[in-house]
């Protein structure tokens, strides 16, 4: 395998091919700005309202990251299967689940993703072929893996993509599910999202090899790192690995070096990141540098922008209030979910 | 009418259900080439082939969570763990994803997955490798649990396990793979959350499942010379509770004494004794007993851990104070 | 359209965040996700921020100020030249609010402040109502057509299951006690959940019949009556200043009984009461005992010349004593319905305080009642009275001869300063005379 053509931060196996020949339309350009825009207004929606105690528990913003997402539902069919930890709403989002599904569900209420019962981190749908989001780190791996082998099992020509964090990489269960899919060559795309963090502990203290797509070579998967920060970079690599697995030639490990721009939670104040280090990773924003392209390759102008950015603002803004005008879950379905129903 | 091992009637299930249905398949540790562990699924991998018989490292947290994920797109995973003592490593995937997903995804997603295998102590196996975990699964809603005795009970339950569409645990014995049963030559289920009356009786009810069945029939028989005629009553299923049959059997009999392997502290024994309590207060004339494995680790060697599992005579010891002998 | 920004929550623990300082000035403008504000909260600083884009119009707290999360500090708007006046006075309100520890005002249209995390967990949340579309199908759980709780450890809709076919439904403790005592639990009613015979119906058996809880009996306050208070504060002052002493003698009244039922046989018109013959008889024995028919003085005793004897009269709400004047002068009979007649107006409160003062000596006569004896209170200023019991028919020994006869005792209370015990005495032996030869008393003594 060639070593990677595309900014790879270190010499690895690398992707198949040149990432850079991987096409992208203005069209498609465009959806992604929109939807990275849209994931980030929600996300700072929710954030405020978390700080006015509409939002109770665990909030885990995705803000910083969106393009890693689009760039990775984009890639994916909307057949494939699609699994993360418990930072999904970006996911969710990408997925199709709309804003007002995400905030209301945030907000506990019956018309959110999962009727008020899953919360901010499960917030899973099957109707767009999304697992969902996950509490315990690093254990929803092996669910993708499920995944993967049922598209081999049933020989359907779909994948399983599953996102997971620095930390995650860390746990049994991972470990277990990247040996699991090499042994049986499933067709399973592991995408870490590196955000340097797991919660509060730098990379470094965690792991002495600090990319994680290195863990591929325990169990001989193929494996690349590429930079996280530009949704056409993320587009490209996770396609190319995609396809690959698609084949049939197996699974695929990748790493995507990204930022989270707020703590890990909403309870966290980030205290642990160096002087500086937000607002030089700020330079390489993932929005930003979409309008970039837009503006360079396809003659957008700056006056677009200024429309794109108040639709947004007032479809979210609508979504706001529909979540909160959204009632409480129905009490008496309250044991609905327990057990599903056997035919009798 | 066939008489088959308990192993052999466990294969015919799940051979019966993989020729129904191709979504059906088994998978974990030894299974096919080596044809089982305990040969519970000898001759399936030649029937089958590897994509339907599935070997697996040893990672049972990989391949319970596999199984678990290839449920939630559809397929029916048969997942064998090799004991339920290894099962712990994968704890947090049975209890955490498959007893949680079809209410986290408010029914989005469900997970028709059997996970099986031997549990309790089949002897001198030592504490790591004889434990009874039946009350630890049960404990979770979400999840059925089922506990079997005999060949047949083995068949239709695994059957209807099967074709459940939620996570069920299925508990067999190491002990009981070879006890030879009647099972009927044509096709049955028997329905998850009946219990069986074993032995009709009067004068108590022992409430028991899987192995220690056979250990109460046999004190019933003790019982029976000394003139206390038990009626013994097995669960077969441990989530759901056949509440009425337990109460029904006990508003009759006025008397119970339940015979689990596992130990006593939050054992299945005081799930049952609680609800009985509840229900049949007025019906009782004496307080219900267990006989449980004593509160310890299991030792290894011979006379300790027969001094530790429920024995027939402990049995019959219960029901003697039950009934003020 | 200008609004407010309110102190965000931004460590969810805080009860405050004091403002550190200011990030931005008035009039600034501002994209979202920029910094307004350092925070100090509970656990560190932090920095507030604002999620939306616009201009900063006014500042309303200064550095240093510490208020509640959801209370405004600034206000800001999209245009940087919205007015914001309606804003400004209802921030003057919630100010004053806050400041003078109003916190409903002062927190109006902003969250509840977060519980402290300090000890106890937060308080478990209210359990869903048990309504008919509650419980579920498959997971109504019913036992002999109760319901059990749905959820294993909720109490049940009702605990008590009641007679199990043809079982009694009694504890386990119910059953011991009864058996111990030989109590049989098919005739109790059982008062526990459901009918169940529980171990206070079993005790409450022994005395014949189910054994209620009793409730306490409340006291009740009787406003005392003008008749009342005369009584009590008479009676504490004659209990309190006169020295007194008993002396108790037992009257055979054979005699008596005799006379009677023999002018019940002739004369049935002719009726009188014992009571009226110990009337005429104190009256007599006064007559003879001038002592006794007396009254203290710090100078002199005054020895009456009249002798008036009160009856003592029971009526509602206290006693009475109507008078029979010059006793010795009338006849039993008269003596009779002369008392009936005083008696009769006594109860109806119709006595005029001539009929029920000046008496000389009073009698008090608790035999109607089944009294053998007692000692009565000294009316003052009489000198002692005399308290009368029942006439019962008793073996004595008569000259060595065991017979039966009535007998009736009477105890004086004398007021030592006027009456000595002699003198109390020889009156008795003298009443004692008349009342055991009561024909005596249907003489008249001329020389009287």
């Amino acid at each position: 395998m060639a070593p990677a053509g595309s900014s790879p931060l270190h010499a690895s196996i690398g992707p198949p091919s040149d990432p850079a020949g991987v096409p992208i339309t203005r069209e498609q350009l465009l959806e992604w700005y929109r939807m990275m825009s849209t994931i980030r207004r929600v996300e700072e929606l929710a954030a405020k309202a978390y700080q006015q105690k509409k939002i109770l528990g665990f909030c885990h913003l995705y803000i910083g990251q969106e393009a890693v997402a689009v760039g990775a539902t984009a890639a994916l069919k909307s057949e494939d299967h699609i699994v993360t930890a418990y930072r999904d709403h970006g996911q969710a989002m990408a997925r199709g689940v709309s804003p007002t599904a995400v905030l209301a569900e945030l907000m506990g209420r019956r018309d959110g993703v999962t009727h008020g019962i899953g919360g901010s981190m499960h917030m899973g749908s099957k109707e767009h072929n999304f697992f969902g989001g996950y509490g315990i780190v690093g254990g929803h791996v092996p669910l993708a893996v499920g995944a993967a082998f049922a598209s081999k099992y049933r020989d359907d020509g779909t994948v399983a993509l599953v996102f997971f964090g620095d930390g995650a990489a860390q746990q049994g269960a991972f470990y277990e599910a990247l040996e699991l899919a090499a042994l049986y060559r499933l067709p399973c795309v592991f995408l870490c999202e590196n955000n340097y963090y797991a919660m509060g502990t730098s990379l470094e203290r965690q792991s002495y090899l600090t990319d994680m797509s290195r863990r591929g070579d325990g169990v001989g998967m193929l494996r690349w790192q590429f930079e996280g920060f530009d949704v056409v970079d993320c587009y490209r690599n996770i396609k190319l690995a995609a396809d690959y697995a698609r084949s049939g030639e197996g699974p695929v490990i990748l790493e995507a070096v990204t930022y989270r721009y707020r703590g890990h939670s909403m309870s966290d104040p980030a205290k642990y990141r160096k002087e500086g280090e937000l607002a030089s990773f700020k330079t390489k924003d993932c929005i930003a540098s979409c309008k970039d392209h837009l503006i360079e390759l396809h003659g957008m102008v700056e006056d677009d922008f200024k429309e794109i950015s108040k639709e947004i603002k007032a479809t979210t803004k609508e979504a706001y209030a529909a979540a909160e005008a959204s009632p409480e879950p129905d009490l008496a379905k309250l044991y609905d979910y327990t057990y599903a129903p056997t035919e009798s | 009418m066939a008489t088959l091992q308990y192993r052999e009637a466990l294969r015919r299930a799940m051979t019966e259900e993989m020729r129904r249905d191709d979504s059906v398949f088994l998978m974990g540790e030894e299974v096919a080439y080596y044809e089982g562990a305990y040969k519970v699924s000898q001759g399936m991998l030649q029937e089958f082939g590897e994509r339907r018989v599935v070997d697996t490292p040893i990672a049972e947290n990989g391949f319970c969570g596999l199984g678990i994920g290839a449920a939630m797109v559809g397929l029916k995973p048969i997942i064998e763990l090799m004991t339920w003592n290894f099962s712990l490593v994968a704890y947090d995937q049975i209890i955490n994803n498959a007893a949680k997903i079809y209410q986290m995804t408010a029914g989005s997603y469900s997970v028709p997955i059997v996970f099986r295998g031997p549990t309790g102590a089949p002897g001198n196996l030592g504490s790591q490798h004889s434990q009874a975990l039946e009350s630890i699964y049960a404990h979770f809603p979400g999840l059925k649990v089922i506990s079997v005795a005999t060949p047949r009970d083995a068949y239709g339950l695994l059957k209807s396990a099967i074709r459940d569409p939620n996570p069920v645990v299925f508990m067999e014995a190491e002990g009981l793979y070879s006890l030879k049963g009647e099972v009927e030559d044509e096709e049955f289920l028997i329905p998850i959350g009946e219990a069986e009356t074993k032995r009709a009786g009067t004068d108590l009810t022992i409430i028991t499942w899987n192995q220690q069945v056979h250990n109460c029939l046999e004190a019933a028989e003790a019982l029976a010379a000394e003139g206390i005629n038990a009626e013994v009553l097995d669960l077969r299923t441990i989530r759901p509770l056949d509440e009425r049959a337990i109460f029904e059997s006990v508003c009759k009999t006025h008397r119970a004494v339940v015979v689990q392997e596992g130990f006593p502290y939050a054992g299945v024994g005081a799930e049952v004794s609680a609800r009985i309590q509840e229900a049949c207060f007025d019906a009782l004339d004496a307080p219900i007993l267990r006989v449980c494995n004593r509160d310890i680790p299991q030792p290894y060697a011979t006379n300790l851990e027969q001094h530790v599992i429920p024995t027939v005579q402990r049995i019959v010891e219960a029901c003697r104070a039950v009934c003020a002998r | 359209m200008a609004q407010f920004y309110e102190m965000p929550a931004i460590s969810p623990t805080m009860e405050v965040g004091t403002l550190v300082a200011w990030q931005l000035e008035e009039g600034a403008s501002f994209e979202s996700g920029t910094v307004l504000a350092e925070i100090g909260t509970d656990k560190a600083n932090m920095e507030a921020e604002i999620f939306d884009d616009g201009f900063l119009l006014k500042l309303l707290i200064e550095e240093g100020d510490e208020v509640p999360p959801g209370f405004p500090i600034a206000i800001w708007g999209e245009a940087s030249d919205e007015s914001f006046d309606a804003l400004l006075v209802e921030f003057a309100e919630r100010k004053a609010a806050l400041d003078s520890g109003d916190s409903t005002v002062a927190e109006e249209a902003a969250p509840p402040t977060p519980e402290p995390v300090v000890a106890a967990p937060p308080p478990a949340p209210a359990r869903p109502a048990r309504t008919a579309a509650f419980d579920k199908e498959r997971l109504q759980r019913t036992w002999m057509g109760k319901a059990l709780s749905a959820d294993f450890c909720e109490p049940p809709g009702d605990l008590g299951f009641g007679a199990h076919q043809e079982r009694v439904a009694a504890s386990p403790l119910a059953r011991k006690i009864a058996s111990e005592r030989g109590i049989s639990l098919h005739n109790l009613k059982g008062s526990g959940a459901g009918g169940r015979i529980v171990r206070a119906d079993v005790e409450g058996a022994g005395r014949g019949g189910r054994s209620t809880m009793h409730a306490p009996r409340a006291d009740e306050a009787r406003k005392n009556s003008p008749m009342r208070k005369t009584i009590a504060k008479r009676l504490l002052a004659s209990h309190q200043d006169i020295p007194t002493f008993f002396l108790t003698a037992t009257f055979d009244m054979t005699a008596c009984v005799s006379l009677r039922s023999m002018l019940k046989e002739q004369r049935p018109s002719a009726k009188f009461s014992y009571n009226d013959v110990v009337i005429k008889g104190v009256a007599r024995a006064l007559l003879e005992h001038p002592d006794v028919n007396a009254s203290w003085g710090d100078d002199a005793i005054t020895r009456h010349g009249r002798v008036d004897v009160g009856v003592a009269v029971a009526v509602e709400g206290g006693l009475i004593t109507p008078v029979i004047r010059a006793a010795h002068t009338k006849s039993l009979s008269h003596i009779s319905s002369e008392v009936r007649e005083l008696a009769g107006r006594a109860k109806n409160q119709r006595l005029t305080p001539e009929e029920y003062t000046g008496g000389t000596f009073t009698i008090s006569n608790l035999g109607m009642f089944g009294i053998d004896q007692f000692t009565a209170i000294i009316n003052p200023p009489e000198a002692a009275i005399l308290a009368v019991g029942r006439i019962t028919e008793e073996p004595v020994v008569l000259d060595g001869e065991l017979t039966v006869a009535h007998r009736m005792r009477v105890t004086m209370t004398c007021d030592h300063r006027v009456v000595d015990g002699a003198v109390g005495a020889a009156f008795l032996a003298t009443l004692r005379t008349y009342l055991e030869h009561p024909t005596l008393l249907l003489v008249s003594d001329e020389t009287l």
